[in-house]
């Protein structure tokens, strides 16, 4: 009997040092992977367990290069505002701000303008992240038609014209925008549902619209630099609740209406190249009045 | 004048691309069974107008866009901070603990044991460090350091015993140190701290000056209310002086003007994120009221974020948003970027394209409008060389001393000036006019292929283009006046052709004279 304990006392004593060797080797790991550790938090980083100088030379090194690789602070994860509604870009960034903000404090590296700066850089980058982009068209959305002719083009000239004339807002959603931050006055974004409303028509007028193939190029960047002046319009639209993607959007402005300005002169070229004249009593007599790129 | 200006440059920006399609002494609008007269048509300068566009409005935008996006962004982060951070943020597993170690961070670090004040004396260290606290103080090492030891320590005592009251360790020199070395005393050490602690007040006070200078004002916001009964009649002057009175000239009032007509009085607090931020995590952490360093360190980095957008938009626009941060990391408007470089690449192929419709057909045309010219310069050419042969044949037979003399001279003196005479007065003419108008077409080819070359080796044509301007304008001009000239260059072809013809109808005979020389001399006959 007393053999058999024995017998039995062995692998229960080698089973328990294993446990005690394992679990000394994790804790150790643990130890180590602690000073590593990205996340910090306050009472992690204590006086007494790591000497100020190491301590700040590891935050500062952590703001200074590791913020490339830590792990984003996803500030769209189940908040009470998330639960009714989703997050705005603006939300996004004034939480990014704010981890960024008590990263900076736990690190004790307010006061370090390299840490704040790549804290803000990495603040804005991860925001933008999430940004809404414009639709951008391709060939394939872009109704061609086989016909090239001097009718065809013509008849392509003049719909154009009348499509334009028909929906073409006649107001800027940046400067109803600016007239409602001046005045504070937000129900004046409201102004701006026309321009989105005459941006949506003009473009399913002219995905409808059939176009000669030569054309098509032009065609597709007018799609675009509308759909461009489509985003602006809607981003300045949410100025209120959503500032920052109206500032996204306003970065846009110039390309877009620039895209738009170069198709049309290129219309007008190809027009004018080809021979195809338009009477004064037609719609595409428009063109005529277009400048080229050389005036 | 200036109102007329803005007016005009207003509707001019707005419309700017419906001018642009619509602007023509028409009823486009008649075109969709509503008769709508549309502005009588100028041309528009688009950079023209996206430059003042730029200056007028989306700068401005953009400027205020800014100071929404600090009030919204504070906004949301309060409400977030009032739901208790959820969402589990990363930051932070005990928000509590943090933000009051927060507070007490900077004095802690004051006061430590390592801290600037390590070195006082020991007898009053502890007093000064608790009256540093008690004042929540913080302050630097060296100025602080106890010299009265060592002077003691020269005469083998020990400063507590000295002070403890045995004047024999240390005597006169370790009293006059005492006494007149600040630091050495505790009244010395405590004034000396609390100067300090002041000092970087200051300092830090300057600090946060100078970034609210460079916020430009983006970190301050009025909040104002509506005083109770505060609305007035501004027509009503016994209400006014009522209310101005009252009102004054403080600054913490506002005078809102309503649509009615009325004028309601407010009273205004100037907040900055900080501060909301930080009152709002007091007041949702319990914290003590000793937070204002916290609200000050929130600004800083607000103010940093914000200067940091709002310059990267106004100052390159969404591409300068779009530029990688001073880590090395990618940019963060990588999903715009990606568009951005697509709408770049297609701006680039239209471009180009466009440009291809100007070029290529002014080349074609140009081409065609030369070929005209080239077999017209083919044909006299061959005229010439017939005369020129048949000069040459007659030559050598005159030069032939075995014809007559008098048959040599003839020809030497007839045929010749007459051949001579053909191509100077008609041939070479008519030769030089066809030549300069070929020279002159080659030389417009050659120009619109080498900017044609040039926009294809560009990377960027878009930047680019106002140089190539001129280059259109010859293009399409030049395009304009070969087509228009085709049917002149044909009938020079044909005048050419008829002349030609002649030309070597006539050469043909003087190299039948030559052939048959010198029978067909009126003195013919062989010397011998």
């Amino acid at each position: 009997m007393a053999f058999s304990s024995l017998r039995l006392q062995t692998p229960l004593i080698f089973v328990v040092c294993a446990v005690a060797v394992l679990a000394t080797a994790l804790y150790v790991r643990q130890g180590k992977s602690r000073d590593y550790a990205p996340v910090a938090t306050v009472d992690v980083i204590s006086e007494n367990e790591a000497p100020r100088s190491t301590s700040d030379s590891w935050r500062s090194q952590f703001f200074s290069i590791g913020t490339s690789t830590a792990p984003a602070p996803k500030a769209s994860t189940g908040t009470a505002k998330q639960n009714t509604e989703p997050l705005t870009l603006t939300d996004q960034i004034g939480r990014n701000f704010f981890t960024s903000y008590v990263q900076l404090q736990q690190g004790n590296l307010i006061g370090n303008e390299t840490a704040v700066q790549n804290a803000v850089d990495y603040t804005i980058d991860t925001s933008l992240e999430s940004a809404l982009a414009p639709r951008l068209y391709t060939l394939a959305d872009v109704r061609v038609s086989a016909d090239a002719g001097t009718a065809a083009l013509h008849g392509y000239g003049n719909t154009l014209v009348s499509t334009f004339a028909a929906h073409m807002p006649t107001t800027d959603a940046a400067m109803i925008a600016t007239e409602a931050l001046e005045k504070q006055d937000f129900s004046i974004l409201a102004s701006i549902d026309p321009v989105i409303t005459g941006h949506q028509r003009m473009i399913s007028a002219m995905l409808a619209l059939s176009v000669p193939k030569p054309l098509e190029q032009y065609h597709l960047d007018l799609l675009n630099g509308l759909s461009r002046s489509l985003y602006i319009a809607q981003g300045l639209r949410a100025t209120e609740k959503d500032p920052m993607q109206a500032l996204v959007a306003l970065g846009t402005y110039a390309p877009a209406k620039n895209t738009i300005n170069t198709a049309l002169q290129g219309l007008n070229v190809y027009f004018r190249s080809y021979g195809v004249l338009f009477s004064a009593g037609e719609p595409g007599a428009a063109f005529s009045n277009i400048s080229t790129i050389s005036q | 004048m200036k109102t007329t200006f803005k007016i005009i440059l207003t509707f001019t920006a707005i419309t700017f691309v419906v001018s642009s399609i619509i602007a023509s002494p028409v009823k486009i609008a008649q075109a969709q069974g509503a008769a709508t007269n549309v502005p009588i048509g100028t041309d528009f300068d688009f950079n023209n107008i996206m430059a003042h566009m730029k200056d007028f409005v989306l700068d401005k935008a953009a400027t205020l866009i800014a100071k929404q996006i600090l009030h919204q962004m504070t906004v949301s982060v309060v409400n977030w901070i009032n739901t208790g951070f959820q969402g589990s943020p990363t930051f932070i597993t005990n928000p509590e603990g943090f933000f009051l170690d927060a507070a007490d961070q900077v004095t802690g670090d004051f006061l430590s044991r390592e801290g600037a004040l390590s070195r006082l004396c020991s007898p009053f260290s502890i007093d000064i460090r608790l009256g540093l606290a008690l004042n929540q103080t913080q302050s630097a090492t060296s100025r602080y350091t106890c010299t009265l030891g060592k002077i003691i320590g020269n005469a083998n005592g020990t400063i507590e015993g000295f002070t403890g009251g045995d004047f024999r360790q240390g005597g006169w020199p370790a009293f006059v140190s005492m006494t007149t070395v600040p630091q050495n005393n505790v009244y010395g050490s405590y004034l000396q701290a609390h100067s300090e602690l002041l000092g970087r007040i200051d300092t830090r006070e300057n600090q946060v000056n100078r970034d609210l200078d460079r916020g430009k004002g983006f970190l301050s916001r009025r909040n104002c209310t509506d005083i109770p009964g505060g609305t007035i009649d501004p027509e009503n002057e016994f209400e006014v002086e009522q209310a101005e009175s009252i009102v004054g000239n403080s600054r913490d009032m506002n005078r809102k003007q309503n649509n009615d007509g009325t004028v309601t009085y407010q009273t205004c607090t100037t907040d900055t994120p900080g501060s909301v931020i930080s009152n709002m995590l007091q007041k949702q952490l319990d914290v003590p009221a000793t937070e204002l360093e916290l609200a000050d360190d929130i600004n800083s980095v607000v103010n940093a974020l914000i200067s940091q957008m709002i310059n990267q938009v106004i100052g390159g626009g969404l591409s300068g948003l779009s530029r990688g941060s001073s880590g090395g990391r990618t940019a963060y408007t990588s999903q715009l970027i990606t568009d951005l470089n697509a709408q770049k690449a297609a701006d680039t192929q239209s471009t180009n394209s466009q440009l291809s419709s100007v070029f290529d057909p002014a080349i074609a045309a140009l081409n065609d409008y030369k070929s005209y010219y080239d077999q017209a310069i083919a044909a006299v050419t061959d005229s010439k060389n017939r005369y020129l042969t048949a000069k040459s044949c007659i030559l050598s037979k005159v030069s032939d001393t075995q014809y007559s003399s008098s048959a040599r001279t003839y020809a030497q003196n007839s045929w010749i000036p007459a051949i001579d005479t053909a191509l100077t007065s008609k041939v070479d003419p008519l030769l030089a006019d066809l030549t300069l108008k070929q020279a002159s077409t080659s030389n417009q080819i050659a120009v619109i292929q080498n900017t044609r070359a040039q926009i294809a080796s560009s990377g960027d044509i878009q930047s680019q283009l106002p140089g190539y301007q001129a280059s259109v304008q010859i293009a399409i001009n030049a395009k304009a006046s070969a087509v228009a000239g085709i049917s002149f260059a044909q009938s020079q072809l044909r005048d050419a052709q008829t002349k030609a013809t002649a030309f070597n109808a006539e050469a043909l005979q003087y190299q039948n004279n030559c052939a048959g020389f010198p029978g067909n001399t009126p003195t013919s006959g062989r010397q011998r």
